[in-house]
C-alpha cells in the first residue's frame, strides 16, 4: 500500500485492479438500467401478445367461473400490484444474481468493472443483498451516497461502505491522454469565454 | 433471341459494348471538361488568331515542353486535316459544276435516256439499301444497348451473390465487425477512465482533499486477483 507519487499526466501504468471512478460506474449503471427496461418492456409485450393470440384471457375467464381457485389466481396475476412486485423482484434478482455469480452486471462487463469484497474476493449473498439495499440509502438524500464516490479515498459509495465492497477495473485500464487534453482545452476555452462575457457586461 | 444466330448476338454485344462505352466516355469527358473551367485569364490554349501573339510572348510553363509540343502538334494536325477537307470539298464542288456544264447537256439528251434510266434505277436501289442499313442500325443499336445492360446487371448481381456466399468474405466481415466493436468498447473505456480521473480531481480539489496520485494504491492481493480474473474473463481479445 504505497502511494504511486507519479503525477496522473505522467502515469502510463495500467490501472488493472484499481478502484473504478464515478463516470465509469455511472455509465455502467445507465447501461444496466437500459437493459432492464428493455427486458421488462419486451417480456411484458410478449406475454400480453401471446395470451391475446391464444385467447388465454377468455379461457382463464371462463374457467374462473367454474373454479374459485382459478378466479383468485386470475385476480392475483392481473393485479397491477403483482406486476409492480414482479418488476422489483426481477430488478433485485438481476443485480444480486450477477454480483454473486460473476461479480459484474452486463453494464459493468462492458465497462470492464467488477464488484468485489474489500479483500478482493467474490461477493457473498448477504453482501450483495446489503449492497442492493444500500442503493436506496445512497439515492435517498439526492444521490449523495453515489456522489460520495468522488471524494472517497477508495472510491466507495455509501452502499459499498455498507456491504464492505468496492468496484475495481478488471481490464488494462489506461486513460486516453488526447481525450484528457481536449477536455481540458475545451474547459479552459469556455472559462476564458465566460470571463470575457462577464467583463463586457461589467463595462456596459 | 428466337431465330437469331449466335453470331448476331455476339455482334450485338460488341456493338452495344462499344456504344455504351462510347456514351460513358463521352459523358465522363464532358463532366471532366465542366470540372476544369477554362477562363480567359488562364488561357494557355490555342483558340483564336488573336491569341497567337500572346502565346508567342507567353512565359514558358513549368510542365515538360515536349508534352506541350505534342499536344500542340496534335491540334495543329487536326486543323490541317480540316483545312484539307474543306479544300477537297470545294474542289469536288467545282469539278461537279464543271462536269454538269460540260457533260450535263449530253447526259440529259434524248439519246442517252435508256442509260439515264438505268443509272437512276441503280441509284434508287442503292438508296434503298442504305435506308435498310439505317433502319437496321437504329433497331440493332437499341437492342444491343439493352442486351449489354442486361448482361452487365446480371453479372454484377452474380458477383455480389457469389461474394455474399463466400465463406472467407463472411469471415472477414464478421472479424471486421467484431474488431470494430472491440475497438469501440476499448475507446469508451479509455475515455471513461480519463473522465473518472478528471472529474475526481476537480471535486477533490474543491473539497481540499489529497489528489488521487498521492493516495496509497489498492492492496497487492486485490490487484493480483483482478489480473487473474482479467485473464479468465477476457482472455486475449481485450488484453493489450
Amino acid at each position: 500500500m504505497t502511494a504511486s507519487s507519479i503525477h496522473p499526466l505522467n502515469d502510463r501504468r495500467s490501472k488493472l485492479g484499481h478502484y473504478a471512478g464515478f463516470v465509469s460506474r455511472l455509465i455502467a449503471f445507465m447501461l444496466d438500467t437500459g437493459i432492464i427496461s428493455i427486458t421488462i418492456i419486451f417480456t411484458s409485450w410478449f406475454l400480453t401478445a401471446s395470451l391475446n393470440l391464444l385467447q388465454g384471457g377468455a379461457i382463464i375467464h371462463s374457467l374462473a367461473k367454474s373454479f374459485p381457485l382459478i378466479e383468485k389466481a386470475e385476480f392475483f396475476l392481473t393485479h397491477p400490484v403483482t406486476h409492480g412486485v414482479a418488476t422489483v423482484v426481477f430488478v433485485v434478482m438481476y443485480y444480486i444474481f450477477f454480483w454473486v455469480t460473476i461479480g459484474q452486471t452486463p453494464g459493468k462487463y462492458i465497462l470492464g468493472l467488477r464488484v468485489v469484497s474489500s479483500n478482493g474476493k467474490r461477493l457473498k449473498l448477504f453482501q450483495a443483498v446489503l449492497r442492493y439495499l444500500g442503493y436506496y440509502l445512497s439515492g435517498l438524500p439526492f444521490g449523495l451516497g453515489f456522489f460520495w464516490i468522488l471524494i472517497d479515498d477508495q472510491r466507495r459509495g455509501w452502499h459499498d461502505r455498507l456491504a464492505d465492497t468496492c468496484v475495481i477495473y478488471v481490464w488494462d485500464a489506461r486513460p486516453d491522454e488526447r481525450f484528457l487534453v481536449r477536455l481540458m482545452t475545451e474547459i479552459l476555452h469556455r472559462r476564458e469565454t465566460l470571463k470575457d462575457l462577464l467583463h463586457r457586461q461589467k463595462q456596459s | 433471341m428466337s431465330g437469331d444466330s449466335g453470331w448476331r448476338s455476339a455482334t450485338r454485344l460488341i456493338v452495344g459494348a462499344l456504344l455504351t462505352g462510347y456514351d460513358g466516355l463521352t459523358q465522363r469527358v464532358s463532366n471532366w471538361e465542366q470540372k476544369v473551367p477554362l477562363s480567359a485569364a488562364d488561357a494557355g490554349s490555342y483558340n483564336q488568331e488573336a491569341d497567337k501573339p500572346q502565346l508567342a510572348e507567353a512565359e514558358p510553363l513549368p510542365e515538360p515542353r515536349l508534352q506541350h509540343m505534342l499536344v500542340g502538334l496534335f491540334f495543329k494536325a487536326e486543323e490541317q486535316v480540316e483545312t484539307y477537307l474543306n479544300t477537297a470539298e470545294r474542289a469536288s464542288r467545282l469539278v461537279g459544276k464543271l462536269a454538269d456544264l460540260t457533260i450535263g447537256p449530253l447526259y440529259r439528251s434524248r439519246w442517252l435516256s435508256p442509260l439515264r434510266r438505268n443509272v437512276d434505277w441503280f441509284a434508287d436501289r442503292g438508296q434503298k439499301v442504305v435506308n435498310e442499313w439505317i433502319r437496321l442500325g437504329q433497331a440493332e443499336s437499341h437492342r444491343s444497348r439493352e442486351l449489354v445492360k442486361t448482361a452487365l446487371n446480371e453479372q454484377v448481381d452474380n458477383a455480389i451473390d457469389q461474394l455474399a456466399a463466400n465463406e472467407k468474405v463472411q469471415e472477414l466481415v464478421q472479424s471486421q465487425s467484431a474488431g470494430l466493436v472491440d475497438e469501440l468498447i476499448e475507446e469508451t473505456r479509455e475515455r471513461t477512465v480519463s473522465a473518472d480521473d478528471f472529474l475526481e480531481a476537480i471535486v477533490r480539489s474543491l473539497f481540499r482533499r489529497q489528489p488521487r496520485w498521492k493516495l496509497p494504491e489498492p492492496p497487492q492481493e486485490m490487484i493480483a486477483q483482478a489480473e487473474k480474473q482479467h485473464r479468465q474473463l477476457y482472455g486475449r481479445s481485450l488484453h493489450k
